[in-house]
């Protein structure tokens, strides 16, 4: 490419160059080698000029009503659209949550005397995607409209006597009760009334389904790939990270979030009355309002990134406590709080994790790499080994995505990466 | 710190139209927001200050990571147009937005008379379609869309610089 700056009009070279450029810009993974390649294209004013010319075109020929795009091969429509074979699996799948969400409707909204272990069944298959959620809800409006249209008909003595249509809940069967009795009334007072016990039991479902999720959050189970944050009643923030397992344990005394495994960060709402208290096997982290992480894994580690928090040991650790200030970070395993061992560390950039981010400028290509395999499904294999010690600089990227980091890694001369997708890893050669 | 803030503060002074450029081109944004996300490269630049061995590719890093998450926001917030209607404002001056609407006339204007395939491809890219899609359409190599592409942008500008004169 040209550095030279000679102040002339651009030449066909120049444009050509632009072109090109314009065209590399618009890949979101494009190594900052090359952007440095491309400031220092910059530099020469015919360069310049022959971009800035060439940038109305470049607008004008972005498709129309679509002027943002990552890339311009996502200018392409949704896949499904263009594939038959994904356009029917979608169809497939919505179609097999409808049966899923109506199997669902019956056995836990419309039947009064449904198992708890059903009903814990069923809110997980609730959590497991909004769409699950909202053709649930879809359901339960119909089941509303069904019993609309049945008092119409009861009202209108079209339904025979022997049908034993009561609705499930009390609140409906008293209204139910209501309509028979006014059944010798006018039609339109029966559509009335039949319209709110249509809207309470759509009430009553959403509350079914509203109160077993909150019952159900005292206990967060993330897999890999999966993040969970959260507002605990108190106002206190919580980032659950990927493969964690947490349990929930207010009272009126204290808040107490039991940290099984996994790590989780904290942003304490202030209550002097009611501490916090993150348990884990091992130790007791007590704060009043502050920032801080505690990591489970083969030992503990609590990371304090605002505040102060005090550690305190649990069972064989009995009595022994440490303060932790902002930026300092403690393991903890067996018996080592009897001489704690404290570390200085980034702590902001230590839980960026949990503002879906990661840090992994500085670190060797093994070490990111690890960051990113503990959390998510897509493994990062680092086939070579001075690949693996090696530093490569990239500004933060997205938690859940260690494409992006790869892709980063493998734009480096020399690496090559290939996407074993069968086995979902990425492995990295030199 | 001084010679830090200094030091980041005359990259930030060298880099700061080439950042415009880039954001400009990145997210067809107009020259406010580009200046913003520029702006907003160097608070993040500046922040704690650390051992880096090449501040400029630094800067560089994080600038395409922020196109990159302003990109997603932006689709984030496309997908939900229509409920938010009323904050979808054209931020351009009337003068900026008529002599775009120019430009990208000539320039569809000037499609026509280019040879065939550069027509075929830079049509179907204003289509909304990938270079995957096209090479696949054309039955040619992803690089000779993209080559195509390349060339077409060049000769219209060449068409539209001649028009002027």
């Amino acid at each position: 490419m040209s550095n030279d700056t000679c102040g002339q009009d651009p030449g066909d070279r120049q444009f050509r160059e632009a072109a090109r450029w314009m065209m590399r810009l618009q890949q979101p993974d494009l190594s900052p080698r090359l952007l440095v390649r491309w400031s220092k294209w910059q530099e020469s004013a015919e360069n310049r000029a022959a971009f800035d010319a060439l940038e109305p075109i470049w607008r004008a020929l972005q498709p129309p009503g679509d002027n943002v795009e990552s890339t311009s091969d996502q200018t392409t429509p949704p896949a499904e659209l263009n594939d038959p074979e994904m356009f029917e699996r979608r169809s497939e799948r919505l179609q097999l949550v409808s049966e899923e969400a109506a199997y669902w409707y019956l056995l836990c909204i419309d039947d009064p005397h449904t198992l708890r272990s059903d009903r814990r069944e069923f809110l997980a298959w609730l959590r497991r995607s909004p769409e699950n959620i909202a053709e649930l809800l879809k359901i339960a409006q119909l089941g509303g409209t069904l019993r609309k249209l049945r008092r119409t008909l009861r009202s209108a003595r079209l339904t025979s006597a022997g049908v034993d249509d009561s609705p499930p809940w009390r609140s409906t069967i008293k209204l139910h009760r209501a309509v028979d009795e006014g059944s010798t009334g006018s039609a339109i007072a029966s559509l009335k009334l039949a319209g709110i016990a249509a809207a309470a039991l759509i009430g009553v479902a959403v509350a079914f389904v509203t109160h077993q999720y909150w019952e159900s959050t005292s206990i967060i189970t993330t897999g890999a790939s999966q993040w969970h944050n959260m507002t605990l009643a108190d106002g206190t923030a919580v980032h659950v990270d990927a493969r964690s397992k947490l349990e929930i344990e207010y009272t009126d005394a204290a808040r107490v979030v039991r940290v099984h495994e996994g790590s989780a960060v904290f942003e304490v709402a202030k209550d002097p009355k009611r501490p916090f208290i993150a348990r884990t096997h091992l130790l007791d982290a007590m704060a009043v309002g502050t920032r801080f992480c505690v990591s489970v894994d083969d030992a503990v580690t609590t990371t304090v990134a605002e505040g102060v928090v005090q550690v305190t040991g649990r069972d064989n650790l009995n009595g022994k406590a440490v303060t932790l200030k902002a930026g300092e970070e403690l393991r903890v395993s067996g018996d080592a709080l009897t001489a704690p061992r404290f570390s200085r560390v980034d702590a902001q950039r230590k839980l960026q994790w949990a503002s879906g981010l990661l840090d992994l400028g500085g670190m060797t290509v093994s070490a990111a790499a690890q960051e990113l395999n503990r959390r998510n499904r897509t493994q990062i294999v680092v086939d070579s080994p001075t690949l693996a010690a090696r530093v490569i600089e990239v500004a933060s990227v997205k938690v859940d995505s260690p494409e992006s980091y790869a892709k980063a890694v493998a734009a480096e001369p020399g690496v090559k990466m290939i996407l074993d997708e069968e086995h979902g890893q990425i492995r990295l050669s030199e | 710190v001084t010679d830090h803030s200094a030091r980041i503060k005359a990259l930030f002074h060298e880099q700061r139209d080439r950042l415009k450029r880039y954001f400009r081109l990145r997210l067809s944004s107009c020259s406010d927001e580009a200046q913003e996300l520029a702006q907003e490269t160097y608070s993040r630049l500046i922040g704690p200050d650390k051992e880096v061995s090449d501040w400029n590719r630094r800067l560089w890093c994080i600038a395409r990571n922020l196109a990159n998450d302003t990109l997603a926001q932006l689709q984030t917030r496309r997908k939900a147009k229509p409920l938010l209607q009323d904050e979808d404002e054209d931020p351009r001056t009337p003068e900026s937005a008529w002599s775009e609407q120019q430009a990208a006339a000539a320039a569809l204007r000037a499609i026509e008379d280019l040879p065939e395939r550069q027509r075929t491809v830079l049509t179907r890219y204003r289509e909304g379609c990938s270079f995957e899609q096209m090479a696949r359409e054309l039955g040619v190599n992803e690089r000779t869309c993209r080559r195509d592409f390349e060339q077409g942008i060049v000769e219209i500008q060449r068409k539209i610089g001649l028009e002027r004169t």
